[in-house]
């Protein structure tokens, strides 16, 4: 077949490959922990959560001993009497459920702010841990058993994929490592009904005769894009080797920026109070800035010398991360409480805190009246997105300049 | 009885500009006038409809070895350099030639960037995130030695001039893409404008060596396609 007449690929939204490693920690019995923690009684009883859907209930989530009776996981609740008469029996609450997941997640984010989550019956959390060397990642594993609580699997990969089967592969408390080269070991023996798949390719499958990956991982590249749709081409590609979508950085951090100035001496003059918060307020400016976050609700705290605590908070109409906005509004809290006696201590909260302004209506400002860019701003950006490609700047030797014959060098630039 | 709302639109869009910026809403008679760099050569201009290349718009220049499109390429360059444009050169064959650009295209190499990407996947990661940044630039792609067997590569250039092309359109930046003349067809509809060039005779004077090359646009987003110049290729001065 001509080239210029290929079979259009379906489409990745993310295609190209990286070389970052991505940390998967599966907690595969989350929910179960989190109802016999609130209630111990339960530690030693076979449990089930069921899910309402209607007047009916279905199995959300269960415990080993309950997965040992061949419970599974949207089954009737006559079915699981039958199977295990002697079950204790709760409610799901997902929104304990999703609060102690969020609680779960942001205790890690020291270790990586790129960071994917994802709550069912068990918690599956993707730490994308950028180029991190092997002692790295030994202490990032060693750092996750002081702290998560429940026992926990952890699988190491380059892909999302690949990364939680290594951690769904693993036994309890273990970290499996799948090294470039071993995803076709690891995936060989995998059934392709084992994946989300949709229906049409499950029945292409059948009728092909293709029930595992490697059977699927065969074919020729042309034939799995022409005929077996995105998921087939995404399965293949998983099998090569190709799993290049990112964290989805569902966790923005932190929730919330806390400053706090102490007095040495309590003070009652306004004006200095005034000035001591302008300067918090470059401090959390700066912090927000670092961060790339606004603030939509700010809050003052003042410690009086009588003991008092005067508290005033505002929400603002949108986010504000400069010093001059912050400070403004801080000092229309100081206002608003209404001071005694002198002041011991300021602390301010920024909180609900949101990206500083949405990529396209940042693109909107930004454009116009930008100064002359130099390449030094462009080399800036560039390197260290890019450490391992050479940037030149073409510069002519000196000596030369004025010759007809002049001498062109390439100079490698770099971000300092 | 219905006042005139002339008043009233007036303050929304002067509020809207003072919270998102300029661009976010403005009258149609107050819309800026769409930026061209010239290819450096008269005709060639008059040709594209008498100004040349739009900016964020993706240029494809289609022609074999020696055809004298990297030389057009770096003529663009200079033009768009004296526009104040950042000029980035993405060199995945490894082929610039740096005193042909400086001294024979004028091009000003202070305000040149050139990269060296491993691979045209490198290259093209690179263009995205070049185009992010808020400046005028342009960003000149030179895949002049791909094949037909780099499948891959090919097929991902294609998804990636696919997948950005809005948001260039957007940006501040224009594309240039150098690819052999039978390579990936079916880019032309992702083109804003697409020209082929093809060496037409050897010339050499007492002052040049050279050639000419016949440049055919093929396709153009703005006007009727069709139009064809020559231009000189200079070999040695």
């Amino acid at each position: 077949m001509p080239f210029n007449q290929q079979v259009k690929k379906p489409s990745l939204t993310f295609w190209w490959s990286c070389n970052l490693v991505l940390l998967c920690v599966v907690i595969p019995y989350f929910v179960v922990a989190l109802e016999r923690e609130r209630d111990p009684e339960l530690a030693t009883a076979p449990l089930v959560v069921y899910e309402v859907k209607g007047n009916k209930r279905a199995v959300y989530a269960f415990c080993p001993e309950a997965k040992r009776a061949g419970m599974v996981i949207g089954m009737s609740r006559s079915r699981v009497r039958a199977l295990c008469p002697g079950a204790q029996e709760r409610d799901v609450e997902l929104n304990r459920y999703a609060r102690a997941a969020h609680d779960q997640t942001t205790a890690l984010l020291d270790l990586t702010d790129r960071l994917e989550w994802e709550q069912k019956a068990s918690l599956t959390l993707w730490l994308d841990m950028g180029k991190a060397s092997p002692s790295e990642m030994k202490t990032a594993v060693e750092a996750l058993n002081s702290r998560i609580k429940q026992p926990f699997q952890v699988g190491i990969a380059k892909g999302l994929i690949l990364s939680r089967i290594a951690a769904l592969t693993t036994p309890p408390n273990k970290a499996r490592t799948i090294t470039p080269g071993q995803e076709q070991r690891l995936l060989a023996s995998m059934r392709l009904d084992q994946f989300a798949i949709a229906e049409r390719f499950r029945e292409q499958c059948r009728q092909f005769g293709l029930h595992t990956l490697t059977d699927l991982g065969r074919l020729p590249e042309s034939a799995v894009a022409k005929r077996f749709g995105e998921d087939g081409w995404q399965l293949y590609r998983l099998y090569h080797g190709h799993d290049p979508r990112q964290t989805l950085n569902r966790c923005v951090v932190p929730l919330r920026e806390e400053l706090a100035h102490p007095f040495d001496t309590p003070i009652s003059d306004h004006g200095i109070a005034e000035r001591v918060l302008q300067h918090m307020a470059g401090q959390l400016s700066a912090r927000l800035r670092e961060r790339g976050l606004a603030c939509e609700e700010l809050s003052l705290t003042v410690h009086c010398e009588n003991h008092t605590l005067l508290e005033a908070s505002r929400l603002l109409a949108k986010g504000i991360q400069g010093q001059k906005a912050i400070a403004s509004e801080l000092i229309r809290l100081l206002d608003r409480v209404e001071v005694a006696s002198g002041m011991d201590s300021f602390i301010v909260q920024c909180d609900r805190l949101a990206p500083s302004v949405s990529e396209q209506l940042d693109f909107f400002g930004t454009l116009f009246g930008s100064p002359k860019p130099a390449i030094e701003q462009v080399v800036r950006y560039l390197a260290p997105r890019h450490p391992e490609t050479p940037l030149y700047k073409v510069t002519v030797e000196p000596l030369s300049a004025y010759l007809p014959e002049r001498n062109i060098i390439l100079q490698s630039v770099t971000a300092a | 009885m219905i006042t005139a709302p002339a008043t009233h639109f007036d303050d929304i869009v002067a509020d809207i500009q003072r919270r998102w910026g300029p661009k976010a809403m403005f009258r149609l008679a107050e819309m800026p006038e769409r930026v061209f760099i010239s290819t450096g050569v008269p005709s060639l201009d008059q040709a594209l409809g008498g100004q040349g290349l739009p900016c964020g718009y993706i240029t494809l220049l289609r022609g074999e070895s020696t055809s004298g499109a990297t030389t057009l390429a770096y003529r663009v360059m200079a033009s768009a350099q004296k526009l104040n444009h950042v000029a980035v050169y993405l060199d995945c064959p490894g082929t610039f030639d740096a005193e042909a650009a400086v001294c024979g295209c004028s091009v000003n190499q202070a305000e040149l960037l050139l990269v060296r990407p491993s691979d045209l996947m490198n290259a093209l990661s690179i263009y995205r995130h070049l185009i992010q940044l808020p400046y005028r630039g342009l960003v000149v792609l030179d895949a002049g030695l791909l094949t037909a067997t780099d499948l891959e590569q090919a097929y991902y250039l294609m998804l990636e001039l696919q997948q950005t092309r809005t948001r260039l359109h957007q940006s501040g930046w224009t594309l240039l893409v150098i690819l052999p003349t039978d390579l990936l067809r079916s880019l032309h509809r992702l083109a804003g404008i697409e020209m082929i060039l093809k060496r037409r005779q050897w010339r050499e004077s007492r002052y040049f060596v050279g050639y000419q090359a016949l440049v055919t646009v093929t396709r153009h987003a703005l006007q009727p396609a069709g139009q064809k110049a020559v231009i000189d290729v200079l070999v040695e001065l």
